[in-house]
């Protein structure tokens, strides 16, 4: 009986090999790589040094410029310029510049799909183990050896299990389980492991919602985070085009640790300034004047959050001293809320809307945030500077709260909206 | 020999170098910013020689590369901490930094002189007088290492292919 995790079968099959085991070190080959615009200076640089003159796959690669888009500098046009040459002489089609997120243009464009294994010059490339992928960040020295050769080294993980069961209540979200799984395993917790969820619940949860969860797996240090393929990827990946081999999960898996979470249970959680595992539930923070509200990134920058979000909103006033901030992280969700008159309920609630793209979760444009500036944000980290001054001060939330702090000028419980 | 630069949890890549400073023309400027939120005048004191210890997920955050670069051109050849974000050990190792995981790291303070010994793989602080050992990194890991970094080793490889 095969008793290997979906980690480990995806890597097995990758390598080439029968039978491997936490801890060994592979050399898998690589479906799909790709890289942003703050990186590919560097790894076109790099891949000048080594010998090979041609990539390994030009239809395998891309080129997505989502970080500093517009330009926030003339660095960040050089950039778009070295990547548009690049993929010239390399013969790469996958070049998107300012059509979004590089998290999200991946599954959307269809370059990733089940038993992939996929890797990315950016740490929240975790995301695409929602599409049951083996996904994970390198860097630009990395990403040239995978250009130049299509392999990578990896050290088999060990695999901590989250078993999901229940049905989250009113006004929770997929950002307050992700949260809670910080709560428990803290910000190294699974540092080199593999995270896998399964469970009863996970069936109710949207392509959207594991998204959100294994973006934020990086968060617990982990090297992937992966949900096993199932009926509601498979409809996904057929809307996008992408390949894929199916790989199923097995009983008796061979798990480091096994995390039982009721759905049920969980209550809207933020992370506290300036810690993405200072986890508390919505509770200790009540009252908090906020200067500024976030939606938007890789994590929670997708239509049904925005669709949430604008419940709560339609209709309502922000307050003067409150600035809200909409970034959708693809060009496709924006045309979408412009089609569907999201885009309109937000501005007439005093919201700003911004291009596709990182925004101000890169920390540079956006909305950056001042010294004494009190944030809630719908992304993914908030160490001290990420998004503006040192002193600043980001709670991480899902885009309800979010949402609802925004409406009422400080942090409120996004229960008592609906 | 060299000093050791004591720094705690979670230090991630926006501590060692921050963003904005992303943009400067060369690894050379930016490490005039390195570790700047932490210690503002670590980039002019630092020695060659002189060590890095943190203690737990040291490196976490951002994918950048910028961060072992910035390090390794102020002339960091190993960090000590109790463990390493994933990430930033990888491409620590891909640029030549020895990344060794080791409970020292928490009898190690900010100065206190400190000698290792790849060979052997003994760690002496002489200002305590604490020794250990760590274990030497092995197999595919240490000729990327040997080699200088992982650009170095694929193309002494592929040289040996052709």
């Amino acid at each position: 009986m095969n008793h290997h995790t979906l980690t480990e079968q995806i890597l097995a099959q990758a390598s080439g090999q029968s039978a491997i085991v936490p801890g060994d070190i592979v050399e898998a080959s690589v479906n799909t790589a790709f890289i942003h615009d703050v990186f590919i200076s560097g790894v076109v640089e790099e891949f000048s040094k080594l010998p090979h003159k041609k990539v390994f796959h030009p239809d395998r690669i891309a080129l997505i410029a989502d970080h500093e888009v517009p330009a926030v500098s003339e660095w960040a046009g050089e950039c778009y310029k070295t990547m548009l040459r690049f993929a010239q002489s390399q013969k790469i089609n996958r070049v998107h510049i300012a059509e979004g997120v590089c998290h999200q243009l991946i599954p959307e464009k269809g370059y990733v799909g089940p038993g992939m294994v996929l890797v990315g010059t950016d740490s929240h490339s975790t995301t695409h183990g929602a599409l049951g992928a083996f996904a994970t960040g390198i860097g630009t020295t990395e990403m040239a050896a995978v250009l130049a050769t299509g392999k990578i080294w990896l050290k088999v993980p060990e695999t901590i299990n989250f078993e999901l069961s229940g049905t989250l209540s009113q006004g929770v979200y997929a950002k307050d389980i992700v949260l809670s799984m910080l709560d428990i395993l803290g910000a190294e917790g699974a540092t080199y492991k593999a995270i896998e969820i399964t469970g009863s619940a996970v069936q109710n949860l949207s392509i959207s919602d594991r998204l959100t969860i294994c973006n934020m797996g990086v968060e617990m240090g982990a090297k992937n985070a992966i949900f096993a393929p199932d009926q509601n990827t498979m409809d996904y990946i057929q809307t996008t085009g992408a390949e894929g081999a199916f790989i199923t999960q097995v009983e008796s898996l061979r798990y480091d640790q096994t995390i039982k979470m009721d759905l049920s249970q969980i209550k809207p959680m933020l992370a506290f300034p300036s810690g993405v595992d200072d986890i508390h539930t919505i509770d200790d923070a009540i009252g908090t004047e906020i200067h500024e509200a976030f939606i938007g990134s890789c994590t929670n920058g997708r239509y049904e959050d925005f669709v949430i979000a604008c419940d709560i909103l339609r209709g309502k006033k922000i307050p003067g001293h409150v600035r809200l901030i909409i970034t959708p992280a693809s060009m496709s969700i924006y045309r979408r809320l412009i089609q569907d008159g999201l885009a309109l309920d937000f501005i007439d609630a005093g919201a700003m809307i911004t291009n596709p793209g990182c925004g101000l979760c890169y920390g540079k444009h956006g909305g950056v945030l001042s010294k004494s500036d009190v944030a809630i944000a719908s992304n993914n980290r908030n160490f001290p500077g990420r998004l503006g001054h040192k002193d600043s001060q980001v709670y991480l939330a899902s885009p309800a709260t979010v949402a609802t702090s925004a409406v009422h000028g400080k942090i409120m419980d996004p229960r008592i909206s609906f | 020999m060299g000093q050791a630069w004591k720094f705690g949890d979670n230090i991630d890549t926006d501590q060692i170098i921050p963003s904005q400073y992303l943009v400067l023309p060369s690894i050379k400027d930016m490490a005039r910013h390195t570790m700047e939120p932490q210690n503002p005048d670590f980039a002019t004191q630092f020695k060659n020689g002189d060590i890095i210890v943190g203690e737990v997920n040291f490196g976490c955050g951002s994918s950048r590369e910028q961060a072992p670069l910035v390090l390794k051109e102020l002339g960091v050849r190993i960090i000590i901490a109790l463990d390493f974000a994933r990430i930033f050990f990888r491409n620590a190792i891909n640029n030549g930094i020895l990344p060794i995981e080791h409970e020292c790291a928490k009898e190690i303070s900010d100065k206190d002189d400190i000698v290792i010994d790849l060979k052997t793989g003994e760690i002496v602080n002489q200002t305590t007088q604490k020794t250990w050992y760590f274990n030497k990194i092995q197999g595919y890991l240490a000729d990327i290492l040997d080699a200088g970094g992982l650009a170095a080793y694929i193309a002494s490889r592929k040289g040996k292919q052709t």
